[in-house]
């Protein structure tokens, strides 16, 4: 009767230590591994003759109000769309685990929800571009594309 | 046959190598079943929101001058990047661009290095002075005079929201009180007035009634007056924005068919490469 108490306990106990492992802030969970440089070069194709300015990687953190710890890798791109008071954007970012990703897309969606604020009154092509534009979150990776080639890009990411 | 031995608990509590275990086992199985409900699970966000100038760390100037040194009046002995560099290689690394939408890809061409940007689609004096404005939905900074993380070199080009909305002398005059503001506010702050752009031809006088090129003309005329008499730099940079006609150049436009006001690569280029050959600072 001891034994079998013991085993009781032991179990529950295994199955405490099970429960704890899937919280935690320390996760890093597996994602599926994407090449944003692979990605970034496909989109650049699709900007590269409508004013294409390649945004450098260590001004991303402060365009966009995102906290530098909160990304492993991120390219970016800004672009001309024609007859729009807004540069297009697409921006892609590989964060250091599901929890920074969270963090990433809340800032994105943020200059998202500026854009729309900003261009509802003035600038109707920025404001339908900004309405269609998503901010798109795999595993680890998040990325916006504000652009009226919105479509193409997300298939190139999601590929 | 066999005989099933009752166990009690008193019958358990007897042997003193059983309460070991049992007491052993319990107190692990506590500190785990503690340890997953303190251990954070995932983060359910923030809903503060988090603006770009409030990203940024404090970058304090030591200066504590009771009185903000006064630009030379009359011509101002600009200073080509070139020759600036050697009076102070930290001067942009001091400066602030506050602009609205025709600052944006400005601020994405960042052909000026060092330089901080507070651009916002728009934006103009009429909101920056209006606080009720400053929401987490526009996305608009509240009280941006204070948004300016220590750096004393404040470059200012708006206007273009503000022409049709309070005229000619009414912009002239929330751009004074703007700059006053940062002033007031910011130990040794030095002001850089941008002359504001112009509007590309096929679009002058289609964006209502003053936001015109006669209107930027007089506004900007207004601006150098005032700047001159609260002095403050005056940084002509639309002087090299016209074409022969005197419309913005169809090359530095990247909205023809839309406001012709915004500005394409080249056109942020010719504004970098002006300010950085307008240099100015009244200890040179």
């Amino acid at each position: 009767m001891k034994r079998i108490i013991a085993v009781i306990l032991a179990l529950t106990l295994c199955l405490c230590f099970a429960a704890c492992s899937k919280g935690g802030s320390g996760e890093k969970e597996e994602s599926k591994n994407k090449d944003i440089n692979a990605i970034y070069a496909q989109i650049y194709e699709l900007v590269k003759d409508s004013d294409a300015i390649e945004l450098k990687a260590e001004r991303i953190p402060e365009l966009y109000g995102i906290d530098a710890t909160d990304i492993k890798a991120a390219k970016g791109v800004s672009f001309t769309i024609t007859d729009a008071a807004f540069p297009g954007e697409a921006i892609i970012i590989e964060a250091p685990s599901k929890t920074a990703a969270y963090k990433v897309a809340t800032a994105l969606q943020q200059h998202r929800t500026d854009i729309l604020n900003q261009s509802e009154s003035y600038d109707k092509i920025s404001h339908s571009i900004a309405l269609e534009s998503n901010i798109i979150t795999e595993g680890n990776y998040v990325a916006f594309f504000f652009s009226d080639q919105h479509a193409e890009m997300e298939e190139i990411f999601n590929k | 046959m066999y005989q099933r031995k009752r166990v009690t608990a008193s019958g358990l509590a007897k042997s003193p190598k059983s309460i070991a275990i049992i007491a052993a086992c319990l107190i692990v199985v506590v500190v785990a079943v503690v340890l997953a409900i303190v251990l954070p699970n995932k983060s359910k966000g923030s809903d503060q929101k988090t603006t770009k100038q409030q990203k940024t760390t404090a970058e304090q100037t030591s200066e504590t001058t009771t009185e903000a040194p006064k630009p030379v009046g009359g011509e101002v002995p600009y200073l080509a990047w070139e020759e600036a560099q050697k009076k102070n290689p930290n001067y942009f690394n001091e400066a602030v661009f506050i602009g609205d939408s025709t600052g944006l890809k400005i601020m994405m061409y960042d052909g000026i290095p060092g330089m901080k940007y507070l651009c916002y689609g728009n934006y103009g004096t009429t909101n920056a002075l209006d606080q009720s404005t400053a929401t987490a939905q526009n996305g608009w900074p509240a009280e941006i005079w204070k948004q300016l993380d220590g750096r004393k070199r404040v470059y200012i080009m708006l206007g273009m929201n503000d022409l049709n909305r309070v005229g000619v002398e009414g912009a002239v005059d929330q751009m004074r009180q703007l700059c006053q503001l940062i002033v007031d506010n910011n130990d040794g702050a030095l002001i850089y007035i941008q002359s504001m752009t112009p509007i590309i031809a096929s679009q002058d006088g289609k964006r209502g009634k003053v936001l015109n090129n006669a209107g930027i003309k007089a506004y900007n005329e207004g601006l150098k007056k005032m700047a001159e008499e609260n002095n403050w730099y005056f940084v002509d940079v639309a002087s090299v924005m016209f074409n022969d006609a005197g419309y913005l150049k169809d090359e530095y436009c990247s909205d023809p068919g839309a406001m012709g006001i915004h500005l394409s690569s080249e056109g942020a280029k010719a504004w970098a490469d002006y300010n950085m050959n307008h240099c100015a600072d009244p200890t040179w």
